[in-house]
């Protein structure tokens, strides 16, 4: 059986943004993928835990940030000493033009409006996209 | 981020935790606190960015009186705040909080309760005004 991508959403708690990166997560390990990934609590990264980092390591790794701060990227890289492959909020505009923030309702932190769900939506199709060629390259 | 610096505030950290319902519900808490209950007196900082940011984000904890909400008993909130930041006034644990108010868990990892988040960010605003209270205390104490 092969090894889960664990895939880890930022905690980000002022913006919107961080529940978006939260709620695509979701949405990948509960409901496209449950078979092939699964999810970490951030904070136990943060604290130091030995059995997170000891999944880290043996595991590989999506960070999903929602800001340049890049928190999910940098508690993994500095926690389990490992490069995680690295999706954030500001990619998804820079490969998508089209997409203008300004443009549509993304809602607040408790409650995603239709903006905020295409984004999840959106989010969710790029790390699946990446699950599949991480899997490509290992065959 | 740190939001809404000033010394009249008080910090809360939620955990955040995304493996269980009870880490969403600490992160309703947090914002039902700053945003319905007490917008003007509640400040709060991302767990992560302890590590992840720079030692102006690690001062976090001693600029605010500092509460952490963590959502089990592993406790990341409060350890890794006193870990990169400072010790924090109290660390409150979600199923700890419903003990005492003979409530149960109810929401999901992507949906939280919002009448329970309520009822929690109440017992935590008590909590608040304590600290509020003891932080007036000390500054008279010292007049």
């Amino acid at each position: 059986m092969k090894k889960p991508i664990v895939v880890i959403p930022c905690s980000g708690i002022g913006k919107a943004y961080g529940t978006i990166c939260r709620e695509a997560v979701y949405e990948v390990v509960e409901r496209r993928r449950p078979n092939e990934a699964r999810t970490l609590c951030l904070g136990l990264l943060t604290k130091g835990d030995e059995e997170a980092i000891e999944l880290l390591k043996e595991n590989p790794c999506i960070s999903v940030d929602g800001c340049a701060k890049k928190c999910s990227y940098k508690n993994i890289e500095r926690m389990a000493e490992k490069i995680p492959i690295s999706f954030t909020i500001m990619d998804l505009f820079k490969k998508y033009k089209y997409l203008n923030p300004n443009e549509f309702d993304l809602g607040t932190v408790l409650h995603l409006e239709e903006g905020g769900k295409r984004l999840v939506h959106l989010l969710a199709d790029e790390i699946c996209h990446e699950m599949d060629r991480m899997e490509e390259k290992d065959d | 981020m740190i939001e809404k610096t000033s010394p009249k505030r008080i910090g809360v950290i939620a955990c955040c935790g995304e493996e269980i319902p009870e880490g969403t519900l600490t992160r309703a808490v947090v914002r039902i606190l700053m945003e319905e209950i007490k917008p003007d007196e509640t400040a709060t900082i991302c767990l992560p960015l302890f590590l992840a940011g720079d030692e102006q984000e690690r001062t976090f904890a001693q600029l605010f009186p500092t509460i952490t909400l963590d959502g089990c008993e592993k406790r990341c909130a409060q350890i890794g705040t006193e870990k990169y930041s400072h010790s924090v006034a109290f660390g409150l644990v979600i199923p700890d909080i419903l003990g005492e108010l003979h409530l149960n868990m109810k929401g999901t990892k992507e949906k939280f309760d919002l009448n329970l988040a309520r009822m929690v960010a109440m017992e935590v605003a008590k909590r608040m005004d304590r600290l509020k209270g003891k932080g007036e205390q000390d500054e008279e104490d010292c007049d």
